[in-house]
């Protein structure tokens, strides 16, 4: 006598129902963490706009030499850098077509622009030796492969050194004022870092952007 | 954005959950919905003949020829043969003088000249005259009511073999507490899948066969690295039924050294490979049921898509260390300012992956608590860390087996006994 066989299609359906469920589960779980993620920076991004405006007004309400209140205010401190891996992140999470992605980037951007030009004018009129670097990078591995480690050297150069300021920008965000800088500076590739108004072209060992600070 | 190694990982994570909550869903069926069974008494008892294959086994074999003695059954319904196969460490003498002190039971000794397991086990199959042959290694000891409790399941017809539970005797070295949990876990899968007539493998210490169905299958397979396997699935293929027990308990000796455990599991997913390839007709084939769907094609499934996981992970380990090496190299290895300044960021985890990776650990340790429950074992009896251990790192032994079983398997290397 043998075994007569048969396919039990109760468990397949049910297995398959709830390790659907489940995995549906951690999906709109990873979603949810994406926008809370979103519009968390996207907040943190207005608040910087905020303070940036008021140092602006600050500083044409007080007229040509404000500079000792200036100072006062000037830290932005390190929200750039928490904003920036933020990004970094969803980037990563969401690619870099994302709208959202994309948003964030531009006004993230242009925060900087604001914040650089505020600071290169603290530099010309009040004689404060911020360093300020800009930083044009690309996150596509194949046309800057030696990007993610020249990221690393500026974060390093960043946490050891005070009074400096690093502005990075995506090469290829296609920002009008972005490209405005890229043709000031003559920036024409990645990754390229220009330091207090000095291009520096291609990859760069620490020792050669330092001797520049 | 999904790289191609996360969808890897997607699919390995939903088949592998497939797999477990497929387990769970059985498991939870018949703890809940098998009607309960008296325990039949046996009427008549019939012959019994056991075989215990021995090579170089002088330690251990008296216990385990001990507890047959000791089998709380007629003596006279019991012949057991020794089979020496060309020890060379003296364990035919421990065998003579066992005869010689145990002389009221039916005992032979047969010597070959060391011509493998499956050979010398059919060697007994020729000799033995009970209407049940039993499989014994030489390792193992075994309840002393396993045949009063086992031979009832042989009433329904299409059983032709019956399994105890394996546990690890008396385990010391943590990786021997290891194998006791994997043990507990692999035996309560057995006997859940069971219900499906999915057993896939009579393991050596103390499976009770029908000696004519082995007979008319042709015995064990000689020179395959798992006989027991290849004999469960040559059953499997001719649609007998195999029945896993859960309250007959052999205790065998486990590996204690990484290197012996290392060679057996070699041989253990080696055979298990060949093996699947050998009966690769009944993979997917709807005629085996649920044994054809779903439990044969997934040990295979399992090893291919372990041994790929571990290569990617490999491979991803290197590039990431080779670029973190690179990073640093371009700080001069500056660690002491590096150290100062790290920072930990919450939001750089991927958290659909964090909490798939979260569910598969929580089914995971809720089959094996189910295990220990079924077994009637405390969880935690060799110690609170064996368990959490045992989650994290045993996956990479196993990972670690598999690619080394088909590395060799790719370069040909072949395993002997």
């Amino acid at each position: 006598m043998v075994v007569k066989r048969k396919i039990t299609k109760k468990y397949y359906f049910m297995t398959f129902v709830i390790t659907t469920l489940i995995f549906a589960v951690a999906f709109l779980l990873g979603f949810f963490v994406n926008s809370l993620n979103y519009s968390g920076t996207l907040n943190e991004l207005s608040d910087m706009k905020t303070d940036l405006l008021r140092y602006d007004l600050q500083y044409r309400l007080l007229g040509e030499y404000p500079c000792e209140y200036l100072e006062d205010n000037s830290q932005l401190g390190g929200e750039y850098e928490e904003i920036r891996f933020r990004i970094a992140r969803l980037e990563s999470e969401l690619g870099k077509e994302d709208e959202r992605v994309l948003t964030l980037k531009t006004y993230y951007s242009l925060l900087e622009i604001n914040d650089f030009l505020y600071y290169s004018d603290l530099n010309r009129k009040c004689g404060t030796d911020y360093d300020l670097i800009l930083y044009f990078y690309s996150n596509d591995k194949e046309k800057c492969p030696s990007c993610e480690k020249q990221g690393f050297i500026l974060d390093f150069i960043y946490e050891e050194n005070e009074n400096i300021r690093i502005y990075s920008f995506d090469y290829d965000l296609g920002l009008t004022e972005v490209e405005i800088l890229k043709e000031k500076y003559k920036v024409t590739g990645v990754p390229s870092i220009v330091v207090n108004g000095k291009l520096l072209n291609g990859f760069n060992e620490i020792e050669s952007i330092q001797a520049l600070i | 954005m999904l790289e191609f190694y996360d969808i890897f990982y997607l699919f390995v994570l939903y088949t592998s959950s497939f797999f477990l909550i497929f387990w769970l869903l059985v498991a939870l069926d018949r703890i809940f919905n098998e009607p309960k069974k008296e325990n039949k008494k046996l009427e008549k008892f019939p012959l019994v003949s056991i075989t215990i294959p021995a090579w170089n086994e002088k330690k251990r074999i008296w216990k385990t020829m001990k507890s047959v003695v000791d089998l709380n059954y007629p003596k006279d319904k019991i012949e057991l043969f020794v089979m020496d196969d060309g020890s060379k460490d003296g364990t035919k003498k421990v065998v003579k003088e066992f005869i010689e002190k145990y002389s009221d039971s039916k005992i032979k000794l047969i010597s070959e000249v060391n011509r493998g397991k499956g050979a010398v086990i059919n060697h007994a199959l020729k000799l033995a005259k009970g209407e049940y042959f039993v499989v014994f290694d030489a390792d193992s000891t075994i309840d002393k009511e396993a045949l009063q409790k086992m031979l009832p399941y042989f009433e329904d017809k299409e059983v032709a073999c019956v399994l105890p539970i394996i546990k690890v005797r008396n385990p010391k070295k943590i990786i021997e507490k290891f194998q006791w949990i994997e043990y507990l876990a692999t035996f309560f899968y057995k006997y859940a899948m069971s219900f499906l007539d999915c057993v896939p493998v009579a393991p050596g210490p103390f499976s009770v066969y029908k000696k004519d169905v082995l007979i008319k299958i042709g015995g064990f397979s000689e020179n395959n690295l798992t006989e027991d396997l290849e004999v469960s699935l040559r059953l499997q293929k001719h649609h007998y039924r195999l029945v896993q027990v859960l309250d007959v308990v052999s205790y065998t000796s486990a590996p204690d050294n990484l290197i012996s455990f290392y060679h057996q599991r070699n041989r253990w997913y080696k055979g298990g490979l060949v093996n699947s390839l050998k009966y690769r007709k009944m993979m997917f084939n709807r005629q085996y049921g649920d044994f054809g769907m779903m439990e044969f094609p997934s040990f295979l499934a399992t090893g291919i898509l372990i041994a790929l996981l571990f290569l990617m992970g490999l491979f991803l380990g290197a590039q990431k260390t080779l670029n973190w090496i690179s990073n640093l190299q371009g700080i001069n290895f500056d660690f002491l300012s590096l150290f100062d300044n790290l920072q930990f960021h919450w939001f750089s985890l991927s958290y659909t992956m964090l909490t798939l990776a979260i569910m598969a650990l929580f089914f995971a340790t809720v089959l094996i608590k189910w295990s220990h429950e079924a077994h009637k074992e405390k969880i935690f009896k060799y110690g609170w860390f064996v368990l959490p251990v045992y989650l994290i790192i045993y996956g990479l032994f196993v990972m670690t087996i598999w690619l080394g079983v088909f590395i060799d398997f790719i370069f040909q290397r072949n395993q002997k006994w």
